[in-house]
């Protein structure tokens, strides 16, 4: 069925009708992209980092939002940080204590098209070899096996020539990641109260903490039921009892970092000697 | 490979590239698409989204970066074809007075119905016109560009555009349903 009263138009009138078609983004859809990893200004504006930004586009995120937004903000802030203090040799505070134990998070629920990221299986799609090819320079391994733990899936991260592994076992996860130091810094928003312990790692000085974000039911609930593209303000607390431990340490050119997600046996000096057996 | 040079590594460069070139790419999808808008905008988000994780395997000018663009959008209208065939058949947006620049002369008010209800019809059919000729008349009429521009993207000589894009409108025109339909 066609309209009626719509004659036969002439070539002209055809390009007429089409040249006069001018649509433009609505504003729902820049406010959906003003958060787009490409935007600056969008990380500034969160205090957050690209990296969560990509994060928190993921279906998978708004799946499994809870577990990987608490990863994600504990281990991955990403800022140019020039002026980091440098505490003692070779060592920055890439754990920062925030300015309190709660924290604001200000998201846009993601859209199901949106990019596949942290904690997809895609993500860890890499073998050891195909990650140290494309990061292009030599990985460093570790034992994981002496501690029952299989491995799962490399990801390297391009924006931060960063390889993280993955190894689990029946209830943890660890990663283990080798970032080489570029012009960009990156570093961890932890809770005011968080104690950050400096360790010795393989001569140099490391940090360690355990904790992490968690976020408050009533956001949990708000992020469930949220349509994709609204704009949300999530709510989480330093909580010490969280089952999240990490270690990082600084060494030739290179920041390592491992971190174990779940009930662990694994102790900070079990996560030391994973760190002085790394080859 | 990545290429040598990539122009569009850091954000800031990607952002002018997504400022210059959004509402072009959104209007190319609208085109191709058909609608509805949300979809429309989706694949256009998606576009960029792509683009931003394949951004270190692109090198060249400003003008090669939009022709990639659109590359990247065509592969994904086409994919969202494949996907969606059933509602391809199914109506489209009530079509927004603000999406159109009407030409510089005055219609009056039965025109403008007339005007509106042709472009009704203009668009159901081409929406069932092939990838291929809805995206010449995309280019050349929604998005405003010349022969050669188009010539250049789809490295085709411009006689040969210019006879295609002759023979869409009198197809279009010579198909048109009689009003009684």
């Amino acid at each position: 069925m066609v309209e009626k009263h719509a004659p036969k138009p002439e070539i002209e009138d055809i390009e007429e009708l089409l040249s006069s078609f001018r649509p433009d983004l609505r504003r729902r859809f820049h406010q959906r992209l003003q958060f787009a990893p490409w935007e600056k200004d969008a990380v500034q504006r969160w205090h957050l980092p690209t990296r969560l930004a990509d994060t928190l586009h993921s279906r998978i995120w708004q799946t499994a939002a809870v577990g990987i937004l608490l990863l994600a903000l504990v281990i991955i802030t990403l800022s140019a940080v020039p002026d980091l203090p440098v505490m003692a040799q070779n060592l920055l505070r890439y754990l920062r204590p925030a300015s309190s134990d709660q924290i604001a998070v200000p998201v846009r629920v993601p859209y199901p098209e949106e990019a596949d990221y942290f904690g997809s299986p895609q993500y860890f799609s890499l073998n050891l070899e195909q990650a140290e090819s494309k990061a292009g320079f030599v990985l460093s391994k570790i034992p994981a096996g002496e501690f029952d733990m299989s491995f799962s899936g490399a990801h390297y991260d391009d924006d931060l020539h960063r390889v993280v592994s993955r190894y689990t076992d029946d209830k943890f996860t660890l990663y283990y990641s080798q970032r080489k130091l570029i012009d960009i810094e990156e570093y961890s928003q932890i809770g005011a109260s968080a104690p950050v312990q400096i360790v010795s790692v393989r001569g140099f000085d490391g940090e360690f903490v355990s904790g992490g974000w968690k976020m408050e039911a009533e956001s949990e609930l708000l992020l469930a039921t949220s349509s994709p593209g609204t704009q949300i303000n999530l709510a989480a607390y330093w909580d010490v009892t969280l089952p999240q431990q990490i270690l990082r340490w600084q060494e030739g050119g290179f920041l390592y970092e491992i971190l174990t997600v779940g009930d662990s046996n694994l102790k900070k000096d079990d996560l030391i000697f994973l760190a002085e057996s790394v080859k | 490979m990545p290429g040598i040079f990539a122009p569009l590594l850091e954000p800031e460069a990607f952002s002018q590239l997504y400022e210059r070139n959004n509402v072009l790419v959104f209007r190319y999808i609208f085109g191709l698409h058909g609608g509805p808008v949300e979809d429309v905008e989706d694949l256009t988000a998606e576009t960029f989204f792509k683009a931003w994780k394949a951004r270190r395997r692109f090198s060249g000018s400003d003008v090669a970066a939009t022709g990639w663009l659109l590359h990247i959008a065509r592969n994904l209208v086409i994919d969202r074809y494949r996907r969606e065939q059933v509602r391809q058949e199914q109506s489209i947006d009530e079509l927004q007075s603000d999406w159109f620049e009407l030409p510089d002369r005055a219609f009056s008010p039965e025109q403008l119905v007339e005007f509106q209800q042709q472009f009704n019809v203009l668009w159901k059919m081409i929406r069932r016109l092939p990838v291929e000729q809805k995206e010449l008349l995309v280019l050349r009429y929604i998005l405003g560009w010349k022969v050669n521009q188009i010539a250049v993207l789809l490295e085709m000589p411009e006689n040969t555009i210019s006879v295609k894009l002759r023979r869409i409108l009198e197809q279009v025109r010579d198909n048109w349903p009689d009003d009684q339909e």
